[in-house]
Formats: structure tokens, sequence, C-alpha cells
């Protein structure tokens, strides 16, 4: 569990979130639907299957092997909805679990490689080619340049961490780098590198928000 | 107190990262709709389960399916492109069923015809409605979502 526990004065915006986190505010929904709320887990699928989707995309799996992975998590947490013991334990369980799923189907498909020959893949296509670029706006696409140049565990690392909020960020960089082997990057050592790229390149301007 | 201190400036960033994937790989639009059809179908499926064993059935017969006055709750899911309709038939006695249906387009205006006639009724805002006291008989329903999309009609069943 973090070990940024603060006194927080807990008042919630309409979808509950925001000043107390994702983490919070899916407890809360969690907490609301065992004690009979059924119409709260349609909130926490709401509140939380764009973080999982990104997860399980950042973690290499296909479109559809994706949406797989989400919609498996969010049955599994409520097939044993009963048992689970600390509400607050729940964002952390979902993005445990999606990445669970999608590791041990990349894992299927890789032992089902019969050409030995074939050079394996270090990194599946998770589909994002020129077309989905084209989406984005010129200084999304220097923040998309940046972002291409720091190490995968980076990448993923602020992927994930960008759809959570600030009280969520140090117990997800915690969820996603274990199991802990070596001194993995942390979020603030990778925010670190990307705003060095980005200072170095004179098309990338700082945006002050008021 | 460890080093990875977060300043405004991290927070504007990440979320400017946010918005970079949702423009390149967004979550498609439907996978909340059917992340909830799943779970409904599940829960129903819960509900048929501890109908079967409840301690008045287990009187009655030894097969519950057997016993005519047993409740054998069926589960039926209509799908259409973009709306699916989820429905619980509960057999309340001979002649009635309870219908608890579930579609996900909340507020939409659900039609049960039957028997020559139509019943209404006007799911609520997270898409669930009930009837009861609905004839056994064949059937079937239209649901609307207003003007913007067309109707949706289901195959006949047998209730």
């Amino acid at each position: 569990m973090t070990d940024e526990e603060e006194d927080v004065v807990v008042s919630p915006d309409d979808d509950g979130s925001s000043r107390s986190g994702l983490a919070d505010a899916a407890a809360r929904a969690f907490d609301d639907y065992r004690s009979g709320e059924t119409q709260r887990m349609s909130d926490l699928v709401e509140m939380l299957t764009p973080l999982l989707w990104h997860t399980a995309r950042g973690a290499g799996a296909g479109h559809q092997d994706a949406r797989d992975a989400v919609q498996t998590t969010w049955l599994r947490l409520v097939d044993k909805a009963d048992t689970v013991r600390d509400p607050q334990a729940v964002l952390g369980w979902l993005l445990t679990t999606v990445r669970r799923i999608v590791y041990s189907r990349a894992r299927r498909d890789r032992e089902q490689v019969v050409d030995l020959g074939a050079p394996e893949h270090d990194r599946p296509d998770t589909g994002v080619g020129p077309e989905q670029r084209a989406e984005l706006s010129e200084r999304q696409q220097v923040l998309w340049e940046h972002v291409g140049g720091l190490d995968e565990r980076c990448q993923y690392l602020l992927r994930v961490v960008a759809f959570a909020q600030r009280p969520d960020y140090a117990s997800i960089s915690e969820r996603l780098e274990m199991p802990v082997g070596s001194i993995g990057p942390t979020r603030g050592r990778c925010l670190e590198k990307l705003r060095q790229m980005l200072e170095t390149d004179s098309r990338w301007e700082r945006q002050l928000h008021a | 107190m460890h080093d990875d201190i977060i300043d405004i400036g991290d927070e504007q960033l990440l979320d400017e990262i946010a918005a970079m994937w949702d423009a390149v790989d967004p979550v498609p639009p439907d996978l909340g709709d059917d992340v909830r059809v799943a779970l409904t179908v599940q829960a129903l499926e819960a509900e048929i389960a501890e109908l079967v064993s409840t301690p008045t059935l287990a009187l009655r017969a030894d097969d519950p399916l057997d016993d005519p006055d047993a409740n054998v709750v069926d589960t039926i899911t209509f799908s259409s492109g973009a709306v699916s309709l989820a429905i619980s038939i509960d057999g309340a006695d001979d002649e009635t069923v309870t219908i608890d249906g579930w579609i996900t387009a909340g507020g939409a205006s659900v039609e049960l015809h039957i028997g020559g006639t139509v019943r209404h009724v006007q799911a609520d805002e997270f898409g669930r409605f009930v009837m009861t006291d609905v004839p056994r008989r064949r059937a079937w329903f239209v649901a609307r979502r207003g003007d913007d999309h067309p109707p949706i009609v289901t195959p006949v069943i047998e209730l």
C-alpha cells in the first residue's frame, strides 16, 4: 500500500473523484454496490474503463484482446465482489488483473508460434499507425515524438498514470512496477526526462494554465 | 518522502499525455455498454441459481423443473447494434410472469406486444424496468430511444 497516507478532508465532486483520487472514488462506489446499490457498479465501470483500456493496450494487447481483457476483469470483480476485504484495494486489483490477463494471453500466443525460425516480436503491433497519429494536433505530434523517445517502461508508466489523478500516482506506480526486481524508473524520473527533451525542442512551448 | 515530487507542471504534462493517448488510441465507445450487458447477464444468472435452491422449492420436489409450481427464471438478451436488452422472466404462477428488464439506453420507452395489446413502460435512467402480471403468451418487445434512433424490435418469444 501507499506510504503517502494523508489526513484529507474529502468533499467529493459530482463524480466522486478529483480531490480524493480514483482509488477513493472507486472504493466508495464499490462499497455502495456491496451495500445493495447495484447501479453503482455501472458508475465504477464508467469511471475506470478508460484507465483499464490504456493499461491493457499499454501492456501490448491488440484491440480485441484489450476489449476482452477489460470485460473479463469486470466480470471477475463482480464474481468475487463478496470476497474483497478492502474497497480501497479495488483499483489496484483491477489494474493487476487486467495486466495479468493481457500477459497470460501474450504468453499463450507466443507458445503457439510453431515456426521456430520466425523472429520474435519484441513489441506486438498495437495498431497505432499513421492514421491514428493523424488525429493528433501539432503540439501532440511533438509530444508523441518525445514520449516515443522514452524507454518502454517509462512510456507505459506515464500512459497509465496519466489516466488517474494525483492522489493515485504513488499506488499506481507501485502496482505497475511489481514484481519489484530491480530499481525501475519512477514516474518522477520519467517525467523529468520527458520535460528535458521537450524543453530543448523549439516546437514545444510550455503552456501555462490559469 | 521520496524523490517523486509532482508539481503542477507535471500534472499539466500528464493531462496532455492523457489527451494524446485518447486521441490516438481512444477507448471504444461501446466498450462500457458491452461490459454492462455482460455484467447484467452474469448477475441475472446468479439470481437464477438462488431461486432454484430456495428451501420452499426443495420441499415441493426433488427437481424444481419437474414441479409445475416451481419458479423457473429464464434470461434472454437481445442485441441490436449499440443497444442491448436483457430480460429476466420470473414465473410468478401458472398464468402470469414478471419481467425484469435492462436496456442499455437509460430512459428508453419499452413496449411489450402481447395478445394483440401493447404495454408501455419507461426504463429508468439506468435502463431498468419491470412488468408484472404479464400473461404467459408469445410476445415481443419494441424499444424506442427517441426520434434520432430507429426503434428496435425483438424476435417473438414464448413467456
